[in-house]
């Protein structure tokens, strides 16, 4: 379809490595720079306040008295801006996600420069009793929905006590997080108008850091009663079903213009399937250094452009402002460098894909091929393949044959790094310098081009022809073709040509391979939920492993998304119900082990601890998930005139909330 | 007369109720349904609690209903005029149908006139002038156009008219009129966007009908009756266009009845999607890929009807330009 692209692509790609022969370096392979300096925790309060010119007749409150007395004051990151513009962004989702990233103001927040969390609409970091079973959360005072009427905790007893312990409504449900040990909902106090308290059954750590995770956690609690009870069928909505109906189709605060929002811009116009109009909220809780209430840019108007071609030509003539996801593709970094003078636009330095693997490939620890599984009547050529997964050695030999030099020639045109399965490197687990070293031995771990070696450890694991035919055969002597199922987890072209290196590597040392493509087919979604594959491709990459344990730690499975031991994963979340118990001492039964520790282990620095030793069990007994390349940049695309960008964040991963994390309100335009 | 018009109508109703169900059971069959695809989309970029809020969601697509209420739901409400919600926009099917209408009509129409305008003076003249130097090139043009996939041609069009002609692409208009109110400016825009998908449609739409052209009138200028239509010493030209081009022009009616009207409701979606034309065919194929009911389901029915429309009238006009066809 885009040969013709690609094709330009390569002649740029290829007069960009015969230029780097030359001593000016390409932008585009620059490492990203350091972390910025942390900001200071008490910025002074300027003295006065001023507000937008759009704002001037409107007919509101002076600006003083829109803010709260707990404002929180944002440090610029490069100048003071100037009002006014329209940021013009562009998004590929109808459903609207991507645009929800560039208005992340949850409670807890990640920082800017990713190293952990921070206060958002909170005065302060939570607290804990000493049991760890009770978290306070205080809120800031005076903060108002962008209608004026007050945010308080009635707010979230609203939600709690109308919406989600309401049996008739259903759309609305108690989280996942706000549950007990035996599944029933926890105990939640609202004192006064700014504290909200917590209580659970058992010691919990981790869920105020839950709710920072992109803007799905706190979305489903940001609901402004006064609006909302217009609606509800108990307060001055419709009686019954009608009434729940005309609800949650109002309970949308990006489809429902005037929806009152939390956030620096909110909703004034939706056109399904066109565009989305955003426009600054008068009552925005946030100041800048000298006192201008933020944000700077008074709209934000984000266009569906759902073909990626387009999308990128578009960007590429400088029709977007900022565009933080609208190109995916690091291979399309030379073809927007090319057109950045004529597009009158820069590719902001520093931000990363957050890849730990892209492309990787899970190993299926739990390789069953049926979906109901009963060992009795399994094949025993089926066993011995889960066998053969489940060996060491025969890992080791898949990871030893991979080209990876390769694979990033071929695939990445040379961006990126060469390296085994992690997560993405940006994680804070890792920044302190004995974290640096854990992620180093990890990154590097079997990750070495070795046929020879490979050879040697299928020959350890009595994976060797046995018939003669040329291609290696079960240790029982059956004939075994491996089948690595393509999907289109990270891109369909990136899976396709890595898996064309891959086989040809593979069959090279005498393993049969069949690339079994499951893209578009039903296929995809139950053999990668239920583990019925042997090797599936993936992209893996994350921050926090506490708030989202999946890519190490075995706890989930069964249609909820599970990685190299689904059926493991499947028992621990049952409870042991359903899935496989895993063996005692077995690396699954280990990797349990730790994450239960880790739920129960209070200080930061302690649980990272623990992450090391998990990725121990890595390092040790793996690979489970194989790597080829990670750590690419993503093209952000930012015209000229755009002040204020951070030049740091990764874009992989949705749960750290970036671009939101980098305060957009901020952002302003020189023109 | 009318009383074949009342039945073919009475047979297009029982017909537009068949196909409503089977491509509603279709849409339904492949295992999993909208929500799969959203919790995998949603689960790919890290929301834990997606597959938890599973339930959420079923009661708001209202996807825990058995099959058979879900489409009789929809088939009854249908004729009132409710077509019912979108899952992926979340909004009435109605509506965004309905912003997209006008653009799609003028979009079918102006490529529609380009090519018959295009399509037929070129096809006479390649059949009158057959073999020579410029029946030759039209020939390979037209196999060319033949050949060439619309959007492919879509894509090459769209990179050259941004490398070389410096114009925005995507899109009907540039970024200063897309909001804009209508304007003697803002239609002028339009027409700058317009040439990109008319002269695709034109390539790609014209080389068959040039073909069929071209076969037919050839066939026709051989036979008796034009023969002696010269042989009374008739205009050379108006024995070509007053007798043989409207007996050879037939299945070109046909043509024209039922592929252009369903055109209009969902033209060259593929060639769509890939200019990002605000039109029904790119949100036609989006709907079956992630398996959007209620809005798949709505544009086909309007789909059937149209064919079904169309091909009526093309009987119709039949029987008006050519005295040989009756109906009974």
């Amino acid at each position: 379809m885009n040969k013709k692209l690609l094709f330009i692509t390569l002649l740029i790609t290829l007069s960009m490595i015969i230029g780097a022969c030359q001593p000016a370096e390409p932008p585009a392979v620059e490492e990203p720079v350091a972390p910025p300096v942390e900001e200071p925790v008490d910025v002074e309060e300027p003295a006065a306040f001023r507000q937008a010119p759009m704002l001037d007749d409107m007919g509101l409150p002076p600006v003083e008295d829109r803010l709260p007395e707990d404002l929180k004051v944002i440090e610029v990151v490069d100048s003071i801006g100037k009002y006014g513009g329209t940021w013009n962004a562009v998004t590929w989702w109808p459903g609207a996600g991507n645009i929800k990233m560039k208005f992340y103001d949850p409670p807890v927040r990640w920082k800017a420069d990713l190293t952990g969390y921070e206060a958002g609409l909170l005065i302060e970091m939570p607290e804990w009793t000493d049991d760890g079973q009770t978290i306070t959360f205080t809120f800031r005072r005076g903060l108002r929905w962008s209608d004026g009427e007050p945010f308080t905790t009635a707010d979230l007893q609203f939600w709690w006590e109308e919406l989600a312990n309401n049996e008739d409504y259903r759309t609305v449900t108690v989280p996942w997080w706000a549950r007990n040990t035996d599944g029933t909902p926890i105990t939640m106090e609202f004192p006064d108008d700014v504290t909200w308290v917590l209580k659970f059954d058992a010691p919990q750590y981790i869920m105020p850091y839950v709710l920072a995770q992109g803007f799905w956690e706190w979305e489903p609690l940001m609901k402004p009663a006064h609006f909302l009870k217009q609606y509800h069928p108990d307060f001055d909505g419709q009686p019954g079903d009608e009434g729940y109906t005309e609800l949650d189709l109002m309970d949308r605060w990006f489809e429902t213009p005037g929806y009152p929002c939390l956030m620096a811009w909110c909703l004034q116009e939706y056109v399904p399937g066109d565009y989305h109009m955003f426009m600054r909220n008068p009552y925005y809780w946030k100041v800048d250094t000298a006192g201008n209430q933020l944000p700077y840019i008074d709209y934000v108007r984000v266009e569906l452009v759902e073909n990626d071609e387009i999308r990128t030509l578009q960007t590429a003539q400088g029709r977007y402002d900022c565009t933080f996801r609208g190109v995916q593709s690091p291979t399309d970094i030379p073809f927007l460098l090319e057109n950045q003078e004529s597009g009158d636009y820069r590719l902001v330095p520093g931000w990363m894909d957050g890849a730990g693997a892209w492309p990787g490939i899970m190993i299926n620890q739990d390789y069953h091929k049926d979906l109901e599984y009963d060992p009795d009547t399994e094949d025993p050529v089926d066993a011995e393949i889960r066998e053969l997964l489940r060996d060491q050695d025969f890992r080791q030999g898949l990871s030893f044959a991979m080209d990876r030099q390769r694979v990033l020639n071929v695939v990445w045109e040379g961006i990126g790094d060469i390296k085994q399965f992690t997560i993405s490197p940006q994680s804070p687990h890792f920044a302190s310098p004995e974290g640096q070293q854990v992620f180093e031995d990890w990154a590097n771990s079997y990750v070495e081009y070795d046929p020879t070696q490979a050879d040697a450890a299928f020959e350890a694991a009595g994976f060797v022809d046995a018939n003669g035919d040329g291609w290696r055969d079960l240790p029982s002597g059956a004939s075994f073709t491996l089948v690595i199922d393509l999907n289109d987890w990270g891109g369909e072209r990136t899976n396709t040509e890595f898996l064309q290196v891959y086989k040809e590597n593979l069959e090279a040392v005498g393993v049969q391979v069949l690339i079994n493509n499951v893209i578009g087919t039903p296929d995809a979604g139950i053999r990668g939920d239920y583990g019925l594959y042997m090797l599936r491709t993936t992209h893996a990459s994350e921050l926090d492993l506490w708030t989202y344990p999946d890519w190490i730690f075995p706890v989930r499975g069964g249609g909820e998304g599970s990685r190299a031991f689904p059926q493991q994963g499947l028992y621990y979340s049952t409870g042991g119900e359903e899935g496989w118990a895993p063996e005692p001492g077995s690396p699954a039964a280990r990797l349990q082990e730790i994450y239960r520790r880790g739920l129960i282990t209070p200080t930061e620095e302690e649980r990272d601890r623990l992450i090391w030793e998990a990725v121990g069990v890595y390092i040790e007994q793996g690979p489970f998930i194989l790597g080829a390349a990670g750590d690419q940049p993503k093209p952000v695309v930012c015209k000229n005139y755009m002040r204020n960008v951070l030049e740091y964040g990764v874009l992989g991963p949705w749960a750290p909330g970036t671009p939101g994390n980098s305060n957009p309100e901020q952002y302003w335009m020189d023109k | 007369m009318l009383s074949y018009i009342a039945k073919r109508i009475l047979y297009m109703l029982v017909m537009v109720i068949l196909v409503s169900f089977v491509s509603f059971l279709i849409i339904e069959l492949p295992p999993g349904d909208f929500l799969t695809q959203k919790l995998q989309e949603l689960q790919a970029r890290g929301d834990r609690s997606a597959a938890l809020r599973i339930d959420e969601y079923r009661a708001r697509y209202k996807l825990d209903e058995p099959l058979m209420s879900r489409y009789w739901n929809w088939i009854t409400n249908f004729v009132t005029g409710d077509f019912g919600e979108s899952f992926e926009f979340e909004r009435p099917v109605r509506d965004i149908i309905g912003q997209r209408a006008l653009m799609s009509v003028i979009l079918a129409l102006s490529s529609l006139t380009i090519v018959w305008v295009i399509a037929i003076p070129i096809g006479v003249y390649s059949a009158t002038h057959q073999y020579s130097l410029g029946d030759q090139v039209i020939t390979t043009i037209s196999f060319l156009g033949l050949g060439m996939p619309g959007f492919l041609l879509a894509l090459l069009v769209i990179f050259f008219a941004m490398s070389v002609l410096n114009v925005e692409v995507g899109g009907l208009f540039s970024s200063e009129f897309r909001d804009a109110p209508w304007s003697l400016a803002k239609v002028w825009d339009l027409l700058k966007h317009l040439w990109i998908p008319a002269l695709i449609s034109a390539v790609t739409g014209a080389a068959g009908l040039v073909r069929i052209m071209r076969g037919n009138l050839l066939e026709t200028l051989g036979q008796p009756f034009v023969e002696a239509a010269r042989a009374r010493g008739l205009k050379s030209r108006s024995v070509t266009w007053k007798h043989a081009v409207r007996v050879a022009i037939n299945p070109l009616v046909v043509i024209l009845t039922t592929e252009a009207l369903p055109g209009i409701v969902a033209g060259d979606a593929l060639v769509g999607t890939v200019l990002n034309l605000p039109t029904i065919g790119p949100l036609f194929v989006r709907a079956l890929q992630v398996q959007d009911m209620f809005l798949a389901g709505t544009i086909l029915v309007f789909i059937v009807l149209m064919v079904m429309i169309g091909a009526l009238l093309g009987d119709l006009i039949l029987v008006a330009i050519d005295p040989r066809i009756r109906l009974d």
